[in-house]
């Protein structure tokens, strides 16, 4: 199917991409999500506000230990930076699981965090890493951690005049190993469940995916793991989380397996 | 394939890193290329010409800064072309390291290309030699345009002729290949043609 006719604007910078928000506008970056709902017509924006000109979005920069990734960067930059794979790994383990090649060549960080997404990777790993979320509008900036900006299905904190410009994540911390596991009918189809760890002395993060309508921190499987418990523990305190008797058992296999690689 | 070089420029460290993260001027120090001054979403449009000995390579793409290491003056380009005529193409994450030595910085340079089409066949040894002469060639062009002089003979526009500072048993055997090519391409239209 063709999408609904809409209104399509493509500004060079960022303040005349604010400029344009609003309730019947819809921001395009990648498009990997938002051009196939708006083939099915479930999505019909008056205007579309391309972002894909805007220099100002596009930067994947680390300052001081923190890692800036600007909304418009592509999940295969991601994939392939050096300053992501030596501080940031679990980024790049989680951003291999994110559909196929060419959808990864074109869709932003940017992107799949606004359109909010449970079952996706990004999300999942930026929770795990405690990223914070810049949202700009004409009135402002304000800064919101994952737990804040992740509401809902496909909802996220942003307002109709806010664009999410940048992702900053913290270092991690000393010593700390990553794993991310998923599981999906077939590769590089949605996830139906699965999980990013961070595992440091005196530090641990369990993020599961799939299992909530946004991404759900294990905390009961993190103090577990914090107090000394094994993986096979943590792993089934995480499993517990979920109702659906067969997803609980995958969800606690994969966070074993996750805490097992992070050799938890 | 994985290239590794080293170049030295008579510039300070900050100096020469402020460069190197404004692509435009990078890319008037390099020879051969050309490219729109203007960004979009983070890349800019741009030509770069190889010439080796008869045979000109036209590559047409984009170049955008991948990541940018601020604390350990680690920067990263992706460069994507294709062949302006034909159906060859390369793609290219260059790594650049900075360190200092004495007054001059020491920039480290680790290139890991993929080529495709015609180019290809020539060989690593071949793209080595080419890699490091284009290189060596842009060292001192930055250098120059470091210290401040004109950009020398109009900028990067005009092609290096690489095969001038490749070694000989090297370009004999790229002639040997080219020729190989040029007569399997000539038999191939004859067949064709019958």
């Amino acid at each position: 199917m063709k999408p609904a006719p809409f209104h399509y604007e493509a500004p060079r910078t960022l303040d005349a991409v604010l400029a344009l928000l609003g309730e019947d506008a819809k921001v395009l970056a990648g498009g990997q999500s938002l051009v196939p709902i708006m083939n099915f017509r479930l999505a019909r924006p008056a205007t579309l506000v391309d972002v894909n000109r805007v220099d100002e979005l596009a930067h994947l920069r680390k300052r001081d230990g923190v890692l800036h990734i600007g909304a418009l960067t592509r999940h295969a930059t991601l994939e392939r930076s050096g300053v992501v794979a030596r501080g940031w790994p679990l980024l790049r383990q989680a951003v291999r699981h994110v559909g196929h090649p060419q959808i990864r060549s074109r869709g932003t960080v940017g992107g799949s965090c606004a359109h909010g997404d449970p079952t996706a990777e990004l999300p999942v790993a930026l929770t795990a890493l405690d990223a914070r979320f810049h949202l700009r509008s004409r009135a402002g900036e304000r800064v919101v951690d994952a737990a804040q900006f992740f509401v809902s299905h496909l909802t996220t904190a942003l307002h109709d005049d806010e664009l999410l410009v940048e992702v900053e994540v913290p270092p991690l911390p000393a010593g700390a190993r990553t794993a991310f596991v998923e599981y999906a009918r077939t590769h590089g189809d949605w996830a139906l469940a699965g999980a990013a760890v961070v595992v440091a002395p005196g530090h641990a993060a369990i993020v599961l995916l799939g299992a909530a309508p946004t991404p759900l921190r294990a905390a009961d499987a993190e103090a577990a793991l914090a107090a000394g418990a094994g993986a096979a523990e943590a792993a089934r305190r995480a499993g517990a989380l979920v109702e659906d008797e067969w997803r609980a058992a995958l969800t606690s296999s994969l966070v074993r397996r996750a805490l097992e690689e992070a050799g938890a | 394939m994985r290239l590794r070089n080293e170049l030295e420029v008579g510039a300070p460290l900050e100096r020469t890193w402020k460069t190197l993260l404004d692509v435009p001027r990078v890319a008037r120090a390099l020879p051969g290329a050309t490219i729109d001054p203007q960004a979009e979403g983070g890349a800019w449009r741009g030509t770069m010409k190889v010439k080796l000995g008869p045979v000109t390579t036209e590559y047409a793409g984009t170049v955008r800064i991948q990541d940018v290491d601020e604390d350990d003056r680690v920067a990263s380009y992706r460069v994507e072309g294709r062949e302006a005529r034909g159906q060859g193409s390369a793609a290219a994450t260059i790594t650049t390291r900075l360190g200092t030595v004495g007054g001059a910085t020491r920039v480290v340079v680790e290139t890991d290309m993929q080529v495709t089409g015609r180019q290809a066949q020539l060989g690593r040894g071949l793209m080595e030699e080419v890699a490091g002469a284009i290189l060596g060639d842009f060292a001192g062009r930055l250098e120059r345009e470091l210290r401040g002089d004109a950009a020398p003979d109009g900028g990067g526009g005009e092609a290096l002729d690489v095969s001038r500072a490749v070694r000989g048993p090297v370009l004999e055997r790229a002639g040997l290949v080219l020729a190989g090519l040029i007569a399997g391409l000539a038999l191939g239209r004859w067949v064709w043609r019958r």
